[in-house]
């Protein structure tokens, strides 16, 4: 092979090495041109995007191929959850995981697979293989987030998927990149407004306080995040380069802080990309307006409407739980909860059932209360009827009755309404006591 | 129990020993004047998305499209060829 040859061999794309076929290369072509991948391999802060996004994919599997939340196992055992959209989700589970099975493992190791593909095509410089890959892991995480069972979620896996679905399939990438980024930091701002952090009581009812901060300080500490949140974030898409500068200062300290309390999972999603998109390569991108980026502000407008949904059902989210994981949810309060069933079953016999939450993280989502007792109406036919009671407290408030009723297994849970059978202070639900400090912990 | 009057503390188990919550000085302040502040802060919020899509998205396009109506595409490319 003369030196003009092997020129051309380093030339060519891998996929066009792999997959050598007229109508494979079309494919290709077309499939790079419409999802704009040439805005990935023409800048550099999008191929770092990427690779601050495959990070995320690798520790959102890395959890999952050790739990069994979503196995067939769990779903025998009564102890799996899915979404309120989709209450029968647990009928549908095929994977087992040890003790049980391999299926689970054989998964995530091919997965895992895939994540090491994606390295070896960027390596390669091959964006279109890297994009068909990457959108492997992502159809897999949307689908156990969203659908699949509802304890996969974590507000940080709602960032690392949109985040991915901008990356991968809309034009003007880095732009809504950017923007998304601020905008998830203004609609986060939405669930602050509220008790819990305007007079900082999700803080000071915890039995460690703030960290750093002194309890008195709590106060201005939780407003200032709502100020920046809803104002200082903006300045980070600043052309001048003093605020934006300010803006990112204060996030990354934002981030490292929070990072004492929740750890690494939610810096990884929002630290990397923070760097890259806003750090030392930042550049000022002008706003598109065209028809191409249409697009791009419909996605925008559908992250409002999610995050408003638990806003538009009657009563306090907070409270209800009603549409919380709709939206953007962490932190949203300081919750303590209660709840106890007795089984009557139809032979004349009794059991009761009691349990309370563990950690001020602990959402107290009367749904999962109700999602576990349907299970056991639907599964044991000796039971006559369950009555069950669900107090609930939220930063340091009263214990709340939300729920009284002789009949749980008569009730139906409505995914984006108010549920009746859910007490409002409207229908003055008795107050059972007070709570003393909670803790946070994982 | 009644719903007015009980003071009764829940204690959860993992929680024994631990105080119950009392608002500091600042957080009395700010309770009393917690609609207000409430109130604020969403008219901040939607003050902030207004001005945004007004001076970012909506005038920009109503400019273009003034642009465009008094100087149509072919008249521009008639004076640029000029």
């Amino acid at each position: 092979m003369n030196e003009r040859e092997n020129h051309s061999v380093v030339e060519t794309p891998l996929r066009n090495q792999i997959f050598t076929s007229l109508w494979e290369q079309k494919f290709l072509t077309l499939y790079r041109k419409f999802f704009s991948i040439s805005e990935i391999e023409t800048t550099p802060l999008l191929q770092w995007s990427f690779g601050a996004l495959l990070l995320t994919y690798f520790v959102t599997f890395y959890y999952y191929s050790q739990t069994g939340f979503a196995t067939t196992e769990a779903y025998l055992q009564n102890n799996f959850m899915c979404w309120p959209h989709w209450q029968t989700c647990g009928e549908y589970y095929f994977l087992s995981n040890l003790p049980y099975g391999y299926s689970q493992g054989i998964l995530y190791v091919f997965l895992f697979f895939v994540i090491l593909l994606i390295v070896g095509t960027i390596w390669k410089k091959d964006w279109v293989l890297a994009h068909l890959l990457l959108s492997i892991l992502f159809f897999w995480k949307f689908f156990v987030v969203f659908f699949y069972t509802s304890m996969g979620g974590g507000n940080f896996n709602y960032y690392d998927i949109i985040f991915t679905i901008i990356l991968l399939w809309l034009p003007y990438k880095l732009f809504f990149l950017k923007l998304s980024f601020v905008l998830l930091y203004f609609l986060a701002a939405t669930i602050k407004i509220h008790e819990g952090w305007i007079l900082g009581t999700y803080f000071t009812q915890l039995k460690t306080g703030l960290p750093i901060f002194p309890d008195w300080l709590t106060p201005l500490f939780t407003n200032a995040v709502i100020f920046m949140q809803i104002i200082g974030a903006w300045f980070l898409l600043s052309s001048k380069m003093v605020l934006q500068r300010l803006s990112l200062f204060y996030f990354i300290s934002f981030h490292l802080f929070s990072g004492i309390i929740v750890f690494y999972r939610y810096m990884i999603s929002t630290l990397p990309l923070l760097l890259i998109l806003f750090g030392p390569r930042y550049t000022h991108t002008p706003v598109p307006l065209d028809k191409k980026s249409i697009i791009g502000w419909l996605f925008m407008l559908l992250l409002f409407c999610f995050q408003f949904i638990p806003l538009t059902i009657e009563g306090d989210q907070k409270m209800t739980m009603e549409g919380n994981q709709y939206g953007l949810y962490m932190f949203e309060a300081n919750h303590q909860c209660i709840t106890q069933s007795t089984i009557y079953e139809k032979n004349g016999e009794s059991r009761q059932l009691y349990r309370e939450s563990f950690s001020a993280r602990e959402r107290c989502d009367p749904y999962r209360s109700w999602f576990r007792i349907q299970q056991l109406c639907k599964r044991d036919s000796n039971i006559a009827t369950i009555t069950w009671q669900f107090d609930h407290s939220i930063n340091g408030g009263a214990f709340h009755r939300i729920v009284d009723t002789n009949n749980a297994c008569a009730l139906d849970y409505k995914p984006f309404t108010h549920n009746e059978w859910i007490k409002l202070p409207k229908n003055n639900p008795e107050i059972i006591g007070y709570p003393v400090k909670n803790v946070y912990y994982y | 129990m009644n719903a007015s009057t009980t003071n009764e503390l829940v204690v959860l188990n993992f929680l024994q020993g631990n105080e119950p919550l009392q608002l500091f000085p600042l957080q009395l302040f700010i309770q009393e004047h917690f609609t207000v502040i409430i109130a604020i802060w969403w008219t901040i919020w939607i003050s902030v998305i207004v001005f945004l899509i007004s001076y970012y998205i909506i005038f920009p396009l109503l400019q273009n499209r003034y642009i465009t109506i008094k100087h149509p595409r072919n008249e521009l490319t008639v004076k640029k060829n000029n």
